[in-house]
C-alpha cells in the first residue's frame, strides 16, 4: 500500500512531545531489553541455589539481595520480567483484539447480532475468574502459551463493551455517512473510519489489560497454577515474599516496584498514544484554528 | 436539430433519455410509538445527463429523504414503500445492497450539508480523497495520489501536494466543502447529489462553492441534483426546479418559467418571501411570509396539503388532491387554479 499519506511520522512526533509518555517508552524499552538479554546480563543462573547465603540484603555481590534459597534476586528479576512482560503484552493484545472485534461488530451491525454478542459478553463477565482458572489449569500445562490464551480469553469483555458504545456513537457521524456515500464497504467503514476514531479508549483498555494480565499471572503463580517454579516471574516472586515482608523487605520491594513501574509506564504510553492519535487535539503543540 | 418535429411536451421525461427517472416514490419513516409518517408521498421526476435539477422545499418536506433513498442511505427508520428509480436500465430502489454500494461514489456522488463533520478527523485529506478510488477503481497507489492532487487542483485547493498530508481541522469550512466535493467527484460520477452543500457556510463562501459546482458540472458533464430550501440560490444555477411541499412535488418547471410565472400558490409564496436586494433598494416593504405551518404528516390529509395555508383555496381543494398536470411546455403544477396564476 502507498503509505506516504499515513500519519505515522506525525503521530510519533506528537507522542514524543508527551514527556511522561516518552519517558515511559524509554523505561519500558530499557526494562524489556534488559530482560531480553537476561542470559547475558544476569550475574548468576536464575535457579542457582546457594544455601550459604540465603536472605541476604542488597550488597555489591547481590545488588538486590538473595531469596529464601540463596538465589540472586537481580537475576531472577531479569528472567522473571521476560515472562511477566511477555504474558502481559500478548494476553492484553489477544483480549483487546477479541474485545474490539466483538464490540465493533455488535455496535455496528446491531439487531440480533448485537443481542447475541452482548449476552455472550454478559455471560463471560458473570463467570467467576478464579474457579474457572483452577479448572482450566487442571486440563492444561501451565506453560506460557496457555497462560496467554487463558488470560486473553478472560479479559476481553470490558473492551467489548467500551468499543460497542463508542461504535454506537461514531457510526452515526456524518463522515461515516459520507464514506458510505462513497461506496465504502462495511469492512472499510469499520476499519478505517470507526475503529480508528475509537482508538483512544481501546488503547487505554489495552494498557490496563497489560497491567491486569501481569496481576492475573501473579495470582495464578501464587495458587501454584501459573508459571511453575523454578521459572521466576515478577508475580510469583512477589507472592513468595509475602511471608517475610516485614523482615526481608527487599524480596517484596523489587518485584513489587517493577510491576508498579511497568504498569505505570504502560499506562502513560497509552495516554500519550491516544493523544498523539487524535490530530484534532492540540495536545502540547497549540494549533491555531 | 431545430428542424425536428417537436412533440407536444406532455412530460419532460419523454423529451430525452433520462439519466435517472424516479417514478411514484413513497417513503415512510417510522417514529416513536409505532407511528409512521409518510415523508414522501409519491413523487416523480427525472434528470437528463448533464442537466441540473433543484429540489426545493422547506425542511421536512422530504427532499433530503428523496435524495438519500436513491442510493440506499435512508436512516434506519426510513423505508421506501413504493416506486421505482431507473438508472441505466436498473431500478436503484430494488438493487441488492452490494450492487447499490457499487453505484454509490462511482455513478452517483454525494455532497452533504456540514463539511466539518463529514470529514473523518483522524484521516488525512489524501487518505479520504483516495478512498472512493480504492473501492471502485483498480489503479495503483501512485496513480491514486496523482488523481488526488489533480482533484484538489480542480476544486481550487492551493498547494495540493503538501495539503494531501493535512488533516481536516487544518482547513477552513469553505476548503473542507471543496474537499468533500473533490471526494464526491473522484470517480467521475454521472450524477452529483448536492444536499444543501452551502447551508453551513458564510454567504461569500456559498457563492464560491456554487460557482465551483457550476464550473465542475460544465467541465465534467455531470448532472447535478440540488437539494435546497433556498430558491434564490438556484435561480442562476439550475436548468429546472421541482418545488416540494409536504412530501409532494407541487410544481416543476424550467427555472426561468418558474421565476417568471409560478403556477402554484406555494411557489408564489416562496418567491414573495425572498428578500429583495439590490443597490438603492430601500427595505420598505415588510417581508411577506406564508401564514401557517406545514401539515402534520402523521395525519392522512384529504385534499391538497397546502389548502390550509393557501390564499386561493377553493372548497374542492379540501376534499380532492389536485393532480400534477402540464400547464405549459415543461411546466407542471398540482393546483386546480394553476390556469389563473
Amino acid at each position: 500500500m502507498s503509505e506516504p499519506l499515513s500519519r505515522g511520522p506525525s503521530v510519533w512526533r506528537r507522542f514524543t512531545r508527551h514527556r511522561a509518555a516518552a519517558a515511559s517508552l524509554a523505561w519500558f524499552a530499557l526494562v524489556a531489553l534488559a530482560c531480553l538479554l537476561a542470559p547475558a546480563l544476569a550475574p548468576y543462573p536464575f535457579d542457582g541455589i546457594d544455601l550459604d547465603s540465603v536472605r541476604q540484603p542488597p550488597s555489591p555481590s547481590h545488588w538486590m539481595g538473595t531469596d529464601d534459597l540463596g538465589r540472586d534476586v537481580l537475576t531472577r528479576m531479569l528472567f522473571g520480567g521476560r515472562v511477566s512482560i511477555l504474558i502481559g503484552i500478548l494476553a492484553a493484545l489477544l483480549g483487546t483484539l477479541l474485545g474490539t472485534a466483538i464490540g465493533a461488530s455488535a455496535g455496528y451491525y446491531g439487531g440480533i447480532l448485537d443481542g447475541i454478542l452482548m449476552r455472550i459478553t454478559d455471560v463471560a463477565y458473570a463467570i467467576p475468574t478464579l474457579p474457572l482458572l483452577i479448572v482450566l489449569s487442571a486440563y492444561s500445562r501451565a506453560a506460557l502459551p496457555s497462560m496467554v490464551l487463558i488470560i486473553g480469553f478472560l479479559s476481553w469483555m470490558t473492551t467489548a463493551r467500551v468499543v460497542r458504545s463508542q461504535v454506537l456513537t461514531i457510526k452515526e457521524m456524518d463522515y461515516v455517512e459520507a464514506a458510505r456515500s462513497m461506496g465504502a464497504t462495511d469492512w472499510r467503514i469499520l476499519s478505517r473510519h470507526i475503529v480508528p476514531n475509537a482508538l483512544g479508549p481501546i488503547l487505554v483498555g489495552a494498557t490496563l489489560g497489560i497491567a491486569n494480565a501481569i496481576m492475573i499471572e501473579s495470582s495464578l503463580s501464587f495458587l501454584g497454577l501459573g508459571v511453575q517454579p523454578p521459572i521466576p516471574t515478577w508475580g510469583n516472586m512477589l507472592m513468595d515474599s509475602q511471608a517475610t515482608m516485614a523482615t526481608k523487605p527487599w524480596l517484596m520491594l523489587f518485584p513489587g516496584l517493577a510491576i508498579l513501574l511497568i504498569v505505570l509506564a504502560v499506562n502513560f504510553m497509552g495516554r500519550g498514544l491516544s493523544d498523539a492519535l487524535d490530530p484534532g487535539d492540540p495536545g502540547l503543540e497549540r494549533l491555531p484554528e | 436539430m431545430a428542424m425536428m418535429v417537436q412533440e407536444p411536451a406532455k412530460r419532460e421525461s419523454s423529451d430525452f433519455a433520462p439519466l435517472l427517472a424516479v417514478n411514484d416514490l413513497v417513503i415512510r419513516i417510522s417514529i416513536e410509538g409505532g407511528d409512521s409518517v409518510t415523508a414522501v408521498r409519491g413523487i416523480s421526476f427525472s434528470i437528463a445527463a448533464g442537466e441540473s435539477l433543484a429540489l426545493v422545499g422547506e425542511s421536512g418536506c422530504g427532499k433530503s429523504m428523496t435524495a438519500l433513498s436513491l442510493t440506499g442511505l435512508l436512516p434506519r427508520n426510513g423505508r421506501v414503500v413504493q416506486g421505482t428509480a431507473f438508472w441505466s436500465g436498473r431500478d436503484l430502489l430494488a438493487l441488492p445492497a452490494d450492487a447499490l454500494r457499487r453505484v454509490r461514489g462511482r455513478d452517483i456522488g454525494m455532497v452533504f450539508q456540514d463539511p466539518t463533520s463529514s470529514l473523518n478527523p483522524v484521516l488525512t485529506i489524501g487518505q479520504q480523497l483516495t478512498e472512493g478510488m480504492r473501492e471502485h477503481r483498480r489503479i495503483p497507489g501512485w496513480a491514486r495520489l496523482a488523481k488526488a492532487i489533480e482533484l484538489l487542483q480542480l476544486v481550487g485547493i492551493p498547494d495540493p501536494e503538501t495539503r494531501l498530508r493535512s488533516y481536516p481541522h487544518e482547513f477552513s469550512g469553505g476548503q473542507r466543502q471543496r474537499i468533500l466535493i473533490a471526494m464526491a467527484i473522484a470517480c467521475q460520477p454521472r450524477l452529483l447529489v448536492a444536499d444543501e452543500p452551502t447551508t453551513a457556510l458564510d454567504a461569500t463562501i456559498q457563492a464560491q462553492i456554487v460557482e465551483l459546482l457550476k464550473g465542475l458540472q460544465k467541465r465534467l458533464g455531470m448532472a447535478i441534483l440540488w437539494i435546497t430550501h433556498d430558491l434564490a440560490l438556484v435561480a442562476g444555477l439550475v436548468d429546472r426546479v421541482a418545488v416540494m411541499y409536504a412530501g409532494l412535488i407541487v410544481e416543476q418547471a424550467p427555472v426561468r418559467d418558474l421565476f417568471n410565472r409560478p403556477r402554484h400558490p406555494y411557489t408564489l409564496g416562496l418567491l414573495n418571501s425572498m428578500p429583495q436586494t439590490g443597490v438603492g433598494l430601500q427595505a420598505t416593504a415588510a417581508l411577506k411570509f406564508i401564514p401557517g405551518t406545514p401539515p402534520d404528516l402523521r395525519a392522512t390529509t384529504l385534499g391538497c396539503s397546502f389548502a390550509p395555508r393557501c390564499s386561493m383555496v377553493l372548497d374542492r381543494c379540501r376534499t380532492e388532491q389536485p393532480a400534477r398536470v402540464a400547464v405549459a411546455a415543461g411546466h407542471e403544477s398540482a393546483c386546480f387554479r394553476a390556469g389563473e396564476l
